[in-house]
């Protein structure tokens, strides 16, 4: 038979193949020859068109072609999917530069202690800034008369309400709501009426919290050093020490063994060998009692820590500003 | 307090090593640092009694023995004539006084004294005086002194019956109020109000030969009673409001009388008092259950040495088998109840000799609530971090002056006291926080600079404060302000926005509409809305903030709610094993139609298999501009062919057409 059509589609094709350098040029090719539309299709369909006597022939053919395209497709897409031999790079460039920015040092702070005292069985309250005097100081037996209570001290917004200055508020609101065994933490801003390079007007504290039967000074003391040990990631030698807070007796302030000269005396710890971390101490018993739980049955620890405070002890921060000022550079190195 | 180092080592019998001294103090909660050969002590506010050094002494007196400073009545040169009544006994149940002659007010005062008052803010004043503040400094009870040739033969502790003005020592004039506390002489002068601040009337002067000191008790919460009527408060009124100790009296003024006779030659008297027991405070006392001391510290009781713990101290106990009864001295007021007691008691014992004991499990569950918001919280921060955005964390209060332009004023809240003009205001918005640090940063930091911030922002509503946790996010246009605008940055920020809420709150669709923003341009910014409720906004900064802050660069900022209460629960879809078709069309409409216009309505007409209706491009053509949209089909139970999709599109086009008076091209 003269003329076959089929051979020239195969001449076509063979070129075309030939030509392509990747494959999706393959996946061209492969559509317009073996696609639905495609070339070969569309020659089964000009059967018809050929007498009778050759179509059994020609059918052949193009099945033979059909093949042959396939394979040689088939051979194609098998090579460019294998590996060019290409130049060698220079592998100590740095990676294409698309910024990672930083969690703010606080928050991160913030999460990593959360993650403690989530993992020890604690509750975490909502947190309440704007406060009235009773939660921030009555409640937690500050008399009036203390400075704290000053506006000297304290930022009021009207004469009742006020920015709560430390986040015990919310022991109050939830010992008056919840009965015992409560164990909980909160965290969030504070603010006083204070600013030099170890204060701010605005910081962040954690409070935690536990009442129960029976517990004691012993449990507060395991509490705190677990905690300690977690957070500097090191076992941590404590020094707890008498104090003074309105809301609890007895009080105690916590040190830690200085982590940047180990006791030996440096400029960090003042030369003291110790760093005040927190301040904690057994609930106070009028506490309890103003939240109509009774303290003859019930005691509690309860403890505080500036997260400001920790954070420029573990990160070697020396003015607490920086934590506010933003500036990127300072927030890059967390 | 201040001490010199020097001074409180001589109260000691034995060589001190000052280091040690302050670690002690410390340790039993008086922080104390050395600085240049002065001892500072801070004296927490329950430990008025500790506002002397007599009290700091006796505190050290556990660890050091002291040395023997018996203050010994030696005088008694002449008989005092002068009289004591008093006619109020429950204010004053002890009153007692010295009589001293031929004394010389203009010597002066040792160096010793002197820079001890000095390190403590007493200003110096003449001889008697400073002896007298001095010894108040020293033992903790306040001494008053009278000239004596100004006042009469008797010493009337008294009420007023009337409103009488008087002058005081340091010439100011005051109103003593009728019923009023007051000491006066015979002749009915006023010489002093009593506790609180003597007389010009009986003032010492250079001059003065012949003087009467007082050394008393006066009921604590009477003088803070006159402190509040008079408005006054002095060195001597604070000592008496917070309780002295009745047995100090004596001695205080022995101690004042012989320092003034080791400084010079005088003629003293004895001294008389008046006292009646009836009226002082009562004996009190605690009582602490050696079980419960156990219970409480976990140590046991029968252990621990009382005896050394209250050596040298004013507090007596009796002990029997199961508890201690402790006699409390009148001026610890922070002693009340048997927890005071046990903290007394460890201090001293060592909170460090305290084991460790494991709390219980409390299996607390971990609410449902604060676990959504709390990891919905983590991921924001980590997806944005990730896109370049740098958490930051700033102020809750703000520039009124500022603020205004961003929000109502009356939706302000002031603060009654701020710490500086700049920070007069709770912040209605987390805006100018953003603005300010990334004005810092962009003059320190030449790299895109793109800030977010999770924080609470306040706002006044018929008389309530509402605050609510907004997350906000701020990003300038990368070229110089005086460059044309390039509105993509909205439409990146826009993205990011949409990513939030689509995967973190699985709300695929918020709405954009106009705003009335106070501080983004009217033309480039957007409500943001959640089924008609506004939860934020976003937009190009508005020219005057700009102009404000003198910024360089065009900034684009977004706010958003947090805490969503109406975030959807993701369920898995079945997936259709069928292929994608996708169609692009090329709208040609007029510029006020949106594309989230004609996607809705593509919608009403529920083309059966259409998936996905998503922008490709927008540009103007002339007065009108053409919009590109993929429509997206897929079946479920089978491969859809060109002839359906087709026929499908066509019909979107058509109707289109007709609906918006668009031209097309596919």
């Amino acid at each position: 038979m003269k003329n076959y059509n089929i051979e020239k589609i195969l001449n076509n094709f063979l070129s075309d193949i030939q030509n392509t350098k990747n494959l999706s040029e393959v996946n061209e090719i492969k559509i317009k020859y073996l696609g639905r539309k495609g070339l070969i299709n569309e020659e089964c369909k000009n059967i018809i068109k050929i007498p009778e006597e050759y179509r059994k022939e020609y059918g052949i053919k193009i099945n033979e072609i059909k093949n042959r395209i396939i394979l040689d497709i088939l051979e194609k897409e098998k090579k460019s999917h294998e590996f060019k031999k290409n130049e060698k790079i220079d592998i100590t460039l740095p990676g294409i530069n698309k910024t990672y920015a930083s969690q703010h040092i606080i928050s991160k702070t913030l999460e990593e202690i959360e993650y403690f005292f989530l993992a020890s069985g604690f509750e975490v309250l909502k947190s309440k800034e704007i406060e009235n005097e009773y939660y921030n100081f009555d409640a937690l037996n500050i008399n009036k008369e203390h400075p704290s209570r000053s506006k000297n001290e304290t930022f009021y917004l009207t004469d009742k309400l006020l920015l709560r200055t430390h986040t015990s508020n919310m022991q109050i609101h939830t010992l008056k709501k919840k009965k015992p065994p409560i164990s909980a933490i909160s965290y969030g801003k504070v603010f006083r009426r204070d600013s030099d390079a170890s204060h701010t007007p605005m910081f962040h504290q954690l409070e935690g919290f536990i009442v129960d039967k029976n517990i004691s000074i012993a449990h507060l003391k395991f509490t705190i050093s677990k905690f300690l040990t977690f957070f500097f990631n090191r076992n941590i030698k404590i020094n707890m020490r008498s104090s003074y807070f309105p809301f609890t007796e007895p009080s105690m302030e916590v040190d830690i063994q200085c982590i940047a000269c180990l006791g030996k005396k440096c400029n960090l710890c003042k030369q003291t060998g110790w760093i005040e971390v927190l301040g904690c101490g057994m609930i106070h018993p009028k506490v309890l009692k103003n939240c109509s739980i009774n303290n003859n049955i019930y005691t509690g620890l309860a403890f505080g820590l500036g997260i400001e405070r920790l954070s420029m002890i573990k990160y070697k921060i020396n003015d607490i500003r920086l934590l506010f000022e933003n500036n990127i550079a300072f927030l890059n190195q967390f | 307090m201040k001490i010199h180092a020097e001074f409180i080592k001589k109260w000691f019998k034995n060589e001190i090593n000052i280091e040690i001294l302050i670690k002690k103090l410390t340790d039993i909660g008086f922080e104390s640092f050395l600085d240049q050969g002065i001892v500072n002590i801070s004296i927490p506010t329950n430990r008025h009694d500790c506002k002397n050094l007599y009290g700091i002494i006796n505190e050290l007196s556990k660890f050091y023995d002291l040395k023997n400073n018996k203050n010994e009545n030696i005088y008694k040169t002449f008989k005092n004539e002068v009289k004591i009544y008093i006619k109020e006994k429950t204010f004053c149940p002890f009153y007692s006084i010295v009589h001293i002659k031929n004394i010389n007010n203009q010597i002066e005062i040792p160096n010793e004294i002197k820079n001890h008052l000095n390190l403590n803010n007493i200003k110096s004043s003449n001889f008697i005086i400073d002896i007298l503040n001095y010894s108040t400094l020293i033992t903790g009870q306040p001494l008053h002194a009278y000239d004596k040739d100004k006042i009469g033969q008797k010493i009337i502790i008294n009420k007023t019956n009337k409103n009488i003005s008087i002058k005081s020592i340091n010439e100011n004039n005051i109103l003593i109020k009728k019923n009023s506390f007051i000491i006066n002489d015979d002749k009915n002068n006023i010489i002093s109000i009593p506790g609180v601040i003597g007389s010009a009337y009986a003032k010492i002067d250079k001059n003065t030969k012949n003087i009467i000191i007082e050394s008393a008790y006066f009921k604590d919460n009477l003088i803070k009673q006159a402190e509040k009527k008079l408005k006054i408060t002095t060195l001597a009124s604070d000592f008496f409001k917070n309780t002295i100790n009745e047995k100090n009296i004596i001695d205080s003024l022995n101690y004042a009388v012989n320092l003034i006779k080791f400084f010079q030659s005088c003629e003293i008297s004895e001294i008389i008092k008046k006292k009646y027991i009836k009226y002082l405070p009562k004996k009190r006392h605690i009582t602490v259950k050696k079980n419960y001391l156990s219970k409480f510290t976990k140590l046991d009781a029968n252990n621990i040495n009382l005896e050394s713990i209250f050596k040298n101290s004013n507090i007596n106990f009796k002990e029997n088998k199961y508890s201690w009864k402790f006699e409390i001295p009148q001026n610890r007021k922070d002693l009340t109840i048997k927890e005071n007691i046990i903290s007394e008691i460890i201090k001293f014992y060592g909170y460090n000799k305290i084991i460790e004991i494991p709390t219980r499990n409390y299996n607390t569950l971990i609410s449902k609530t604060y676990y959504k918001t709390k990891s919905n919280e983590n991921k924001i921060i980590n997806y944005l971090t990730s896109n370049g955005f740098y958490e930051i964390i700033t102020y809750s209060f703000v520039e009124k002056n500022v603020e205004k332009l961003i929000a109502p004023e009356n939706n302000l809240i002031d603060l009654i006291n701020p710490i500086s003009e700049n920070n007069n205001v709770l912040r209605n918005n987390l805006l100018q926080g953003l603005i300010k640090t990334f004005k810092l940063n962009s003059n320190k930091y030449n790299e895109e600079i793109k800030l977010f911030e999770i924080g609470n922002i306040y706002n006044k509503y018929k008389k309530k404060i509402i605050t609510e946790k907004h997350i906000a996010l701020i990003l300038a246009e990368p070229d110089d302000i005086h460059e044309n605008l390039n509105n993509s940055t909205f439409y990146i920020l826009k993205n990011i926005i949409e990513n939030i809420y689509k995967k973190l709150y699985n709300i695929p669709y918020l709405t954009f509409n106009n705003t009335n923003s106070q501080y983004l341009d009217k033309n480039i910014s957007a409500e943001i809305s959640i089924k008609k409720k506004k939860i934020g906004e976003i937009g190009l900064l508005d020219k005057k903030l700009i102009d404000i802050f003198s910024l360089k660069q065009y900034m684009y900022f977004a706010t958003l709610k947090l805490n969503l209460k109406n975030s959807r629960n993701i369920y898995s879809k079945e997936l259709s094993k069928y292929p994608k078709i996708k169609r692009d069309i090329s709208i040609i409409t007029d510029k006020n139609i949106k594309f989230f216009n004609i996607k809705e309505y593509i919608k009403t007409l529920n083309i059966k298999n259409l998936k996905d209706i998503t922008f490709i491009n927008t540009y103007d053509i002339d007065k009108r501009k053409s919009i590109s949209i993929r429509l997206t089909y897929q079946s479920k139970i089978k491969t859809l062919t060109d002839k359906t999709i087709n026929s499908k599109t066509f019909f979107i086009i058509d109707s289109i057409k007709n609906q918006f008076n668009a031209d097309f091209k596919i």
